[in-house]
């Protein structure tokens, strides 16, 4: 489903992902962890090309992602992004954060647009906030909306991005619980995310990276039970 | 005589001068108004294209609008562009009210500029993520403009708008002096004919403060409905 070959990406003289090559497969649901600074949520926005890349190939369903005659808008309908701070529309409820892309870019008639937005928002239990604006929500629930926002475009793959790092902790909770209902479904997931509960709960595999490298590709089992890699040791022992 | 005596200038012939002043006032303020908005939303929206030279094109164009005075933009568009047009365009315009239309032409261009700043300035206060959140959505570049970043900025930027609104409509006066025959130009040919000086004008003084006070009154309206709605 994703296919990164030997990418790099600079930012000036900074190099912030070196040589990554990984694979993807649908339904996977994959967690990237690691130090900050290692390029994590750079690997995930080059992605939907958020992040341009600077050499390499990123393939997401065969298409290329930075080839000049790709159609990014196209693409992008089909990789649901979901952003530490949210990031929903604050002067629209919402339903209508989620019914303006349906009507705007899929061109859906407004009535089936709305069927659908509080179809999603009764799934995640907000069909009463429905006409609630963003700053009149909790952050659990902002980003429950944003989830929803989503995949209201019935996306193949979710892109997470700290999804929790946001959130009190009473509130991560609900929004972790949501990704595993999602992961469950078989959506394909990349989440970056410092929740090792997310991790040993949800993820078939895991990458730990560093310095911009994937240095640690493995299933999940392996790499929670005993890995043998001090590297992976280190990180588990600095984030418990 | 010192006393005053608006009789003079309220008869029959004079009130008809007035309305048809006021109704002229009101129908350039409408006309400039919807050509600065749309003029100045797309240079706006051609000032945040990353194109080097688009950039600078808008720039000098603002510049160009704020440092040189209104009257000298107005007496160019009437007496100095006409001179650079081929004759069927002069017919043209001559046989559709002139005036006019240089005048809507000369002032909307004007306040456009302004309005372009105002925007820009709306913008600049919006997280750069909600940009790319639209984009990530898969809107494009000037779908997420259109719905939204420019109603954000829009909102942002209401208190600013309303007060170019209201020099807007004052500037309308100034369309008297290439013959728009709009209140000040009514006023002037009545207290000319009736020597009525001060009843003329303080006449129209009530005419613009009743066109002013309900932008007034709407803007901040607008403005209210808005916090509540965000906080």
């Amino acid at each position: 489903m994703i296919s990164i070959q030997s990418l790099n990406k600079d930012f000036g003289a900074f190099r912030a992902l070196s040589d990554i090559n990984a694979r993807v497969e649908k339904g996977e649901v994959v967690v990237l962890c690691g130090p900050s600074g290692s390029g994590k949520s750079t690997l995930l926005r080059t992605l939907n090309r958020l992040e341009p890349i600077t050499t390499g190939r990123i393939e997401i369903a065969g298409v290329d992602v930075n080839s000049r005659g790709v159609d990014i808008n196209k693409l992008r309908q089909k990789i649901g992004f979901v952003f530490q701070q949210y990031n929903l529309f604050p002067h629209l409820t919402a339903l209508d954060n989620i019914v303006i892309g349906l009507t705007k870019i899929l061109k859906m008639p407004r009535d089936e647009a709305t069927k659908r937005a509080m179809a999603l928002l009764e799934r995640v239990n907000l069909t009463r906030r429905a006409s609630n604006y963003p700053a009149q929500l909790s952050g659990g629930e902002q980003q429950r909306v944003a989830i929803v926002r989503s995949l209201a475009f019935q996306p193949e793959i979710m892109l997470f991005d700290e999804p929790t790092s946001a959130l009190d902790a009473e509130m991560i909770g609900e929004v972790l619980a949501l990704m595993r209902e999602l992961a469950a479904t078989g959506m394909t997931m990349m989440c970056v995310t410092h929740e090792m509960r997310f991790a040993r709960e949800a993820a078939d595999r895991v990458w730990l990276m560093e310095k911009g490298k994937i240095i640690v590709d493995t299933d999940k089992a392996a790499f929670f039970n005993s890995h043998p890699n001090e590297r992976v040791q280190r990180f588990l022992s600095s984030i418990n | 005589m010192p006393a005053l005596d608006f009789s003079a200038i309220f008869t029959e012939h004079y009130r008809w001068l007035l309305i048809t002043g006021l109704a002229m006032t009101l129908l350039l303020f409408v006309l400039c108004w919807v050509g600065a908005m749309a003029v100045g939303i797309l240079l706006t929206i051609v000032r945040m294209v990353p194109f080097r030279p688009l950039e600078l094109l808008v720039w000098a164009y603002v510049e160009y609008q704020r440092n040189v005075p209104l009257l000298v933009h107005l007496f160019v568009w009437y007496f100095g562009i006409p001179q650079l047009l081929p004759y069927s365009a002069n017919d043209f315009i001559n046989s559709h009210n002139s005036e006019l239309i240089f005048a809507v032409i000369a002032i909307a261009l004007y306040q456009a500029a302004y309005i372009s700043e105002d925007l820009r300035s709306g913008i600049r206060t919006l997280p750069k993520v909600q940009f790319e959140a639209a984009r990530a959505m898969g809107f494009t570049f000037l779908g997420s403009l259109r719905w939204i970043i420019l109603p954000q900025a829009m909102r942002n930027s209401l208190p600013p708008l309303v007060n170019q609104t209201l020099l807007l409509f004052k500037a309308t006066s100034l369309a008297a002096v290439i013959g728009v025959a709009e209140l000040t130009y009514q006023a002037r040919l009545i207290e000319n004919e009736t020597y009525r000086i001060f009843e003329s004008f303080s006449v129209i003084t009530v005419a613009y403060l009743a066109g002013t006070m309900p932008l007034i009154w709407l803007g901040s309206r607008l403005s209210r409905n808005n916090a509540s709605r965000t906080r």
